[in-house]
């Protein structure tokens, strides 16, 4: 493995380089405690940004949301909340399954795979000023590779930390979107239940005051 | 004092959070259109009253049930009144003309029978058509009430004899050929020649085909032969309501909303086609609070501009269209004031594109005639349709500063700007109009145009973009090879 030049890079080029070697960008990231939580900080806030400018300031044309309609919490739930559930989902399940990977490093990870499509995002959102629509099936390519791209990195990194074969992460990984769903089912329910409770405790209080 | 501020802070939140609510649509008046995003939205009127036409302002005995009226090109205009049976002529401005009561016919005096359905004036042999539903026939008469002649049931070998016939609604085209819509036929309407001879079905609405069409195909696929007997097909075509003949020698009729016809409102050309383009006619259903599915259109109407009318007798509404089915405003509605109808059952236009709609409870006439707006609207839609987006700057901008939430408008004047080449106020435009495939259009000129004025500048950018990256790589191979000599050297 090449070693040069990791102990100088800042860890903010360290996803950049992680991009490009994924293998080795993210064993060194677990060896040598290349994890940096300002990096996945920024990342995520990143992201954030990246998703409301995409709303924002896509051209008219290819925008395919009203932008007077966009709701920086609605944004920040589908952004941040999925983030911290998969981490959380994936987390709960590896340490079952025998996953040596820590909490922060599986955020790490997470964050790492996004790098790819929050720029090949922010690229789009500044070439759609440019271009047609027509052209925008370019641009969709673009993002879906980024997606990809990512995808594969976080399957990358999640092996690597884990140190999980091949059909254990993907089994993991099933585990963690079935672990999401069952969150995303319980939260409503809870939300449910805390209304009914609202609703209940207000007509008492109504009932009392008259 | 802190409870005070509670109660504040409350009804801020709710003025806050409370949904805008679009009474225009729900309620009974008021003229409203609908935006790209299926919202009802409010919109000046296009439509006013002129005149109520009552016994007074007609000046002879009252309208009792009035089923059908028909104007001709001099704005005389024929009123079908089913209750008393008989046929009021009246002038342009709408005192009476002539009452007939009594048709001859070789000698013998004939009556309609009350519930008659259709009339029809044919201008060329200047005689009325009226399809008297009860006698089971169409009779032909001259203004004096001379008939001409008497059509019975047609004899023809696809019309099913055993089927009554209920003769309703009646056009006459250019020929004289007779189309008449009869109550339980599906197959379109019927065309009779002269000679009472049936010469075939004309533009039958087809059933698409829906989901609920195809499981009820596939269930009877495996049915035997006696259940197969025994149930009705469900998903059958509905029958035209009512039919209109246009100056352009079009066939407009209109169908009940059903799920299983593919438009309720039609075009047909000569050979029966739908020319309209597809649109949802009436209420947006999207909007859960003006759904409106239970919408009979009973009538329609059509001026020379292909500017066309509908009316929903059920909530009394009428909707009018331009020639590319884009809505171009809705008014009416179910009450008992001027301008509002209780049960309209025909509707047509005058020379001067007023409105004349007939009401069979209130028994009158509600002429309503066009606002500036919808003059205005009219025009620029007119110009817009022609391809003549510079002349319908004027009236797109009257129309505008009227009624800013027409979207349409919005286009026009997109259009208008790509044709003077101001390509960037097009595109201001038709973000406004929420036209996104004239946005990129104008987005596509407005680049060509600049790297056509800056072709030059681009083409040296590149090359020094070029020059620059090839430079920086041989002076990093320079310092590299500087670096290694180094590290050899101190060895």
């Amino acid at each position: 493995m090449k070693r040069t030049g990791f102990d100088t890079m800042s860890s903010f080029a360290y996803p950049f380089y992680t991009i490009l070697h994924p293998k080795d960008g993210f064993q060194e990231m677990k060896f040598n405690k290349k994890d940096s939580l300002v990096v996945n900080f920024v990342i995520v806030a990143a992201w954030l940004f990246v998703e409301v400018f995409y709303r924002v300031a896509m051209d008219f044309d290819m925008n395919p949301f009203v932008y007077t309609d966009v709701s920086l919490l609605r944004v920040a739930v589908i952004t941040v909340m999925v983030y911290g559930m998969l981490c959380v989902s994936n987390w709960c399940f590896c340490t079952l399954l025998d996953g040596k990977g820590k909490l922060k490093e599986i955020f790490m990870v997470t964050a790492y795979a996004l790098v790819p499509y929050i720029i090949v995002r922010f690229v789009t959102v500044l070439l759609s000023m440019v271009m047609l629509n027509d052209e925008q099936i370019l641009l969709n390519y673009c993002v879906l590779l980024a997606q990809l791209w990512g995808f594969v990195m976080a399957f990358t990194g999640l092996s690597e930390i884990h140190e999980y074969g091949f059909k254990k992460t993907l089994l993991s990984l099933v585990l963690t979107a079935i672990g999401v769903i069952i969150m995303l089912f319980i939260s409503l329910m809870l939300i449910m239940l805390f209304q009914q409770v609202y609703k209940f405790v207000t007509t008492v209080a109504i009932e009392l005051a008259y | 004092m802190k409870y005070r501020r509670w109660v504040l802070l409350s009804a801020l939140l709710y003025l806050l959070f409370s949904f805008p609510s679009y009474s225009y649509a729900s309620g009974n008046s008021g003229t409203y259109t609908y935006n790209v995003n299926r919202d009802a939205v409010p919109s000046a009127q296009a439509y006013r009253v002129s005149l109520v036409v009552d016994e007074e302002i007609m000046g002879c005995a009252g309208l009792s049930s009035p089923q059908d009226i028909f104007v001709d090109s001099k704005d005389i205009t024929y009123i079908l009144d089913s209750g008393n049976a008989r046929v009021v002529i009246l002038d342009k401005n709408f005192k009476c003309i002539k009452e007939i009561r009594e048709f001859s016919y070789q000698g013998e005096i004939l009556t309609l029978a009350k519930g008659a359905e259709g009339i029809f004036f044919r201008e060329s042999n200047a005689s009325l058509y009226i399809a008297d539903t009860e006698n089971n026939r169409i009779i032909v008469a001259d203004l004096d009430g001379n008939v001409s002649h008497i059509y019975e049931k047609p004899v023809g070998e696809l019309l099913d004899p055993t089927v009554a016939y209920k003769p309703q609604k009646i056009v006459v085209d250019n020929m004289g050929i007779m189309y008449v819509t009869s109550g339980n036929v599906n197959t379109g309407a019927l065309m009779i020649d002269s000679n009472n001879e049936f010469k075939g079905f004309y533009g039958a609405n087809s059933v698409s085909a829906t989901w609920e069409v195809i499981v009820e195909y596939m269930w009877r696929s495996i049915m035997t032969k006696e259940q197969r007997a025994q149930s009705e097909y469900s998903f059958q075509p509905t029958e035209f309501n009512n039919i209109f003949w246009s100056e352009d020698r079009f066939i407009y009729a209109v169908s009940p909303i059903s799920a299983t016809i593919e438009s309720p409102v039609v075009k047909l050309n000569a050979v029966g086609n739908n020319v309209l383009n597809e649109t949802e006619f009436g209420d947006m259903k999207s909007n859960s609070w003006t759904v409106n599915s239970n919408a009979i259109f009973s009538d329609i109407t059509a001026d020379e501009d292909n500017v066309f009318t509908i009316l929903d007798t059920t909530s009394g509404k009428l909707y009018q269209y331009d020639e590319e089915c884009n809505l171009l405003t809705i008014f009416g509605g179910i009450g008992y004031q001027n301008g509002l109808f209780v049960m309209p059952v025909s509707v047509e236009t005058n020379s001067t594109h007023d409105i004349l709609v007939l009401d069979a409870s209130k028994n009158t006439i509600t002429v309503m005639e066009q606002t500036y707006y919808g003059e205005m609207i009219r025009k620029a839609v007119f110009l817009h349709n022609e391809g003549l987006y510079v002349e319908a700057v004027e009236p797109w901008e009257e129309v505008i500063r009227m009624n800013p939430n027409y979207y349409l408008a919005y286009k026009g004047m997109g259009k208008a700007y790509v044709a003077f080449g101001d390509y960037k106020t097009a595109m201001r435009y038709f973000e406004l109009g929420m036209d996104k495939v004239g946005y990129s259009d104008a987005k596509g000129k407005l680049r060509n145009e600049i790297i056509k004025e800056n072709f030059t500048l681009i083409v040296v950018c590149v090359v020094g973009a070029l020059i620059l990256i090839m430079g920086f790589d041989s002076i990093k191979k320079i310092l590299k090879k500087i670096k290694t000599k180094e590290r050899k050297s101190r060895k």
